[in-house]
């Protein structure tokens, strides 16, 4: 799936300046999905979405998994149980380098501990593991700003590109099974002209990548074997 | 107005010019683990309850870390989530031994080290803290000793002071350790000691947990 998303802008009440500002530049986004089995959430059921912390380059951002919860709850109704409550409920086992990367690693978990219990206390079935981040791809350009007495301005032109890749893996704990797999990418290139004054044209990479991840994850986690 | 814009500007140039200070968060969660029933005592001494890392980087000021009364904190959570009796003693070796107690346990940092982005050419603020816990019996003797290895990082971000950045990273590192000092207790030198404790008739676990 495949979509491009460009704002319309709000036309001329904010003069030149303001139309630039609410134009943010173009960006693209590819969503795909993997489904191993249907799920159902239950009433009263929570979902719990875990960003990975393990690798050394990057880390998931905390701000991006409460993004798609917010996105799956506003879409669908059903309960997210935030990040840091369910780390803290479950500490130590659940920190950058004790989380489970695995199912195997899951069950070891589940059979050594007391965890289950209190995810069960917590009304939670299927954790959902989102590894990815953004990262600026690429720069050119350059800007000069100088400052004096009767004022401040800049000149220049500066473009970058950046790149958002998520991919989202549903876990069924009680069944001890990984019901599938979302991802999304997106790009886009924003731009910044400054002429007195810099004027950014941003590309929301993370924004387009959270609304495409928390759309599919809520077709994924509310469609049946019937809608098909 | 515009002597307020060059005032907060200077304000602003100034702010970068000056040191880091990071100053923790004090609390912790309660390990999910079960309650060994074994009481101890633990000593902190007060190099480790002041404990403050101070760094300079050249062009980028001064470092400091007040680790102190945050890793005291930890361990008084980890402690008393694990064990069924935890006891604070103010001296060691012990005046007169400890009655009650199966066991000192005395943490200690051996080592601290941060590195920040401008430095290392990483975008990640990282911080490792190397801690040796050291087991005494109740009279002070020496039973057994085990390294304890934290790791924290967190990513630069845009517009993020380095401020909370260290913090957080710092923060990491702190959990970490909890969770390093949890899975050490699975170690076969500590869990032949701790099983070799008469534990069940003397301190009854508090959560009730059978003793292994």
């Amino acid at each position: 799936m495949k979509n491009i998303f460009c704002s319309q802008g709000n036309l001329p009440v904010y003069g030149v300046i303001g139309l630039f500002l609410m134009l943010p530049a173009c960006t693209t986004a590819i969503i795909d999905e993997v489904r191993h089995d249907y799920i159902d959430v239950a009433d009263g059921e929570k979902i719990v979405i875990v960003g990975r912390h393990h690798k050394s380059e990057y880390e998931t951002e905390v701000d991006f998994v409460e993004c798609v919860g917010d996105g799956i709850f506003r879409q669908s109704g059903i309960q997210v149980v935030p990040e840091q409550v369910f780390v803290d409920s479950l500490y130590p086992w659940f920190e950058p380098r004790t989380a489970p990367l695995r199912l195997k690693g899951m069950e070891n978990l589940l059979q050594k501990t007391d965890i289950e219990t209190q995810l069960s206390a917590m009304g939670v079935r299927h954790i959902i593991w989102i590894d990815g981040s953004t990262e600026v791809t690429s720069k050119a350009g350059s800007m000069a700003c100088g400052a004096s007495l009767t004022g401040a301005s800049c000149i220049g032109f500066v473009t970058w590109d950046s790149e958002a890749v998520y991919v989202a893996s549903i876990w069924d704990y009680k069944n001890r099974s990984a019901v599938g797999k979302v991802s999304a990418e997106a790009k886009g290139t924003s731009y910044m002209p400054a002429i007195m004054v810099p004027i950014p044209l941003v590309a929301r990479v993370k924004t387009t990548a959270c609304q495409g991840l928390s759309g599919q994850l809520k077709t994924f986690l509310t469609s049946t074997e019937d809608d098909q | 107005m515009l002597a307020r814009l060059y005032l907060l500007g200077v304000v602003v140039l100034l702010a970068g010019c000056q040191g880091t200070s990071v100053v923790l968060d004090k609390s912790y969660p309660r390990p999910l683990v079960k309650t060994i029933p074994l009481s101890l005592a633990v000593y902190y001494s007060e190099d480790f309850k002041t404990f403050r890392h101070v760094k300079k980087i050249k062009d980028r000021g001064t470092f400091v870390v007040e680790l102190g009364a945050s890793q005291v904190s930890l361990f008084d959570t980890l402690l008393t989530g694990t064990f069924s009796d935890i006891k604070q003693i103010e001296s060691f070796p012990p005046i007169d031994p400890e009655p009650d107690a199966s066991g000192i346990i005395v943490p200690e940092i051996v080592k601290f080290e941060l590195s920040i982005p401008d430095y290392t050419q990483d975008k990640i603020y990282e911080v490792w803290i190397n801690y040796r816990m050291r087991l005494y019996a109740p009279d002070g003797s020496f039973i057994m000793e085990w390294p304890l290895v934290a790791y924290g990082k967190t990513p630069v971000k845009f517009f993020k002071l380095k401020q909370s950045s260290l913090t957080r990273a710092t923060h990491v590192a702190l959990r970490d350790a909890g969770a390093q000092f949890i899975l050490g207790l699975d170690q076969p030198q500590l869990r032949k000691w701790l099983s070799s404790q008469p534990v069940a008739t003397r301190y009854p676990s508090r959560s009730g947990a059978d003793p292994e």
